[in-house]
């Protein structure tokens, strides 16, 4: 029989120790391990994916995946890293998926090659809004990128992720994750210039 | 300077510094050290040519307006109170547990495609069956591939997931419409299992093993559906 233990966990428990209660079937330390990262998990799943649905699906999975594989994180890094390796990955994974789906769909309907602006589509309740079509203008530059800049870029600046965070994620040096970050953003410059002068 | 080291908090001549354009990100960032922040802020002073750089960097960065306002709204407590119940199921429900099951992605309430609990205990239930008979027939002899090999040289001891042992089982009934997903006494499988086509394979490098010939690896185009990993048909 696994012994709990009786005090709560608080936000600023640390994650070992979260995990290691987890690991004793407690369901408190899931929750605030769960409430310290979904925020930052569902952004990077949503801006590398098109539906919020799929988005949520890339996150649960990912915790799931995440703490049931715990012996391939060994500490090595934080979990905060290896759940967004996770959930990253997982989005890509899904996002290509869905665009392969697609895009046979359209060929399938309309006996023509239309391969633009699959990725596109929005389940988003806010569309039509200003900030809306902002998103939806980002989200089309960012589907040019090349994936390893678009998941360097989308874990910096919507995972809000060190430099750091980002080279032990993706297991790649911190020179890596400069440049991948200034190139990605240069080209969104010239990509979205017409909407920034605007 | 080595582009994959970059401290961020060395301070080379600028104007001889082939990571300058990468460092002036860093800048926007705010990721350099204080000392390296100056002197990239010097610099920038003294090359005002390159500010609309530096504030297309900082513009697409963490903590511009544009990025922040064009996230999506964050889920309803609703759902997230609903994907945490589903995440506490599949992680507390085995807590201690030796067997990690495969994590599959749940959808809740609005998947009309979703087959029957049943049958997805059905199916499982006969996996192990044939698991089962396999093993009590002898015809999975050490797990032998069609060349004659050992599944053992390719899967480590912890990567092996043994879902029963043959005397662990045992029916009870079976419902007549569940018979037919009961694939006792052959193989389940007649065709390749294709893992990843040539599309979804990055390759990095390949590392030659000592005595034996080179590998070569013939990678088709980018697009190509061609299956890359596969496993091979089951040759009895």
């Amino acid at each position: 029989m696994p012994t709990v233990p009786t005090r709560p966990p608080e936000e600023n428990t640390p994650d070992e120790m979260l995990l290691q209660r987890i690991s004793q079937g407690d369901r408190a330390s899931l929750e605030v391990l769960f409430g310290k990262y979904r925020d930052a998990a569902f952004r990077v799943a949503r801006r590398l994916l098109s539906s919020e649905a799929d988005a949520m699906d890339a996150v649960q999975d990912g915790f799931i995946k995440a703490l049931r594989n715990l012996d391939g994180f060994e500490n090595r890094s934080s979990f905060k890293t290896w759940l967004m390796r996770i959930v990253s990955n997982a989005s890509l994974d899904l996002g290509r998926q869905k665009k392969r789906r697609d895009t046979r769909r359209i060929r399938g309907e309309e006996g023509s090659e239309i391969l633009d602006d699959v990725a596109g589509v929005s389940e988003d309740p806010l569309a039509g809004l200003d900030f809306a079509d902002l998103r939806a203008d980002l989200d089309e530059a960012l589907s040019r990128l090349p994936e390893a800049q678009r998941q360097t870029f989308v874990l910096h600046v919507d995972g809000e992720m060190s430099y750091r965070e980002v080279a032990d994620t993706l297991n790649i040096s911190i020179g890596t994750v400069m440049s991948r970050l200034f190139y990605a953003r240069q080209k969104l410059k010239v990509l979205l210039a017409s909407r920034l002068s605007s | 300077m080595n582009r994959s080291s970059v401290p961020l908090d060395a301070l080379p001549d600028p104007d001889s510094d082939p990571t300058l354009y990468e460092r002036l990100a860093a800048l926007a960032d705010g990721e350099l050290s204080p000392a390296a922040a100056a002197q990239m802020s010097e610099w920038l002073r003294e090359h005002p040519e390159s500010t609309d750089d530096f504030r297309a960097q900082h513009e697409f960065g963490p903590s511009s307006d544009l990025m922040r306002l064009s996230r999506a709204p964050l889920p309803s407590s609703v759902a997230w109170d609903r994907a945490f119940a589903e995440i506490a199921v599949a992680v507390l429900a085995a807590p201690g547990s030796s067997v990690r099951p495969s994590a599959v992605p749940t959808r809740p309430a609005d998947d009309h495609f979703r087959a029957p609990r049943w049958m997805l205990l059905t199916a499982t239930t006969g996996i192990a069956a044939c698991v089962a008979l396999l093993v009590g027939l002898g015809l999975n002899a050490p797990n032998r591939l069609p060349d004659g090999g050992s599944v053992d040289r390719f899967l480590p001891d912890d990567e092996r997931i043994v879902l029963a042992m043959n005397d662990e089982i045992e029916f009870h009934s079976l419902p007549e419409d569940a018979r037919a997903y009961l694939p006792l006494g052959r193989y389940p499988i007649s065709g390749a299992i294709v893992l990843a086509n040539a599309s979804e394979v990055e390759h990095h490098r390949s590392e030659p093993i000592t005595g034996s010939p080179p590998a070569r690896l013939d990678v088709p185009g980018e697009a190509s559906e061609t299956p890359l990993i596969w496993i091979p048909p089951h040759q009895p």
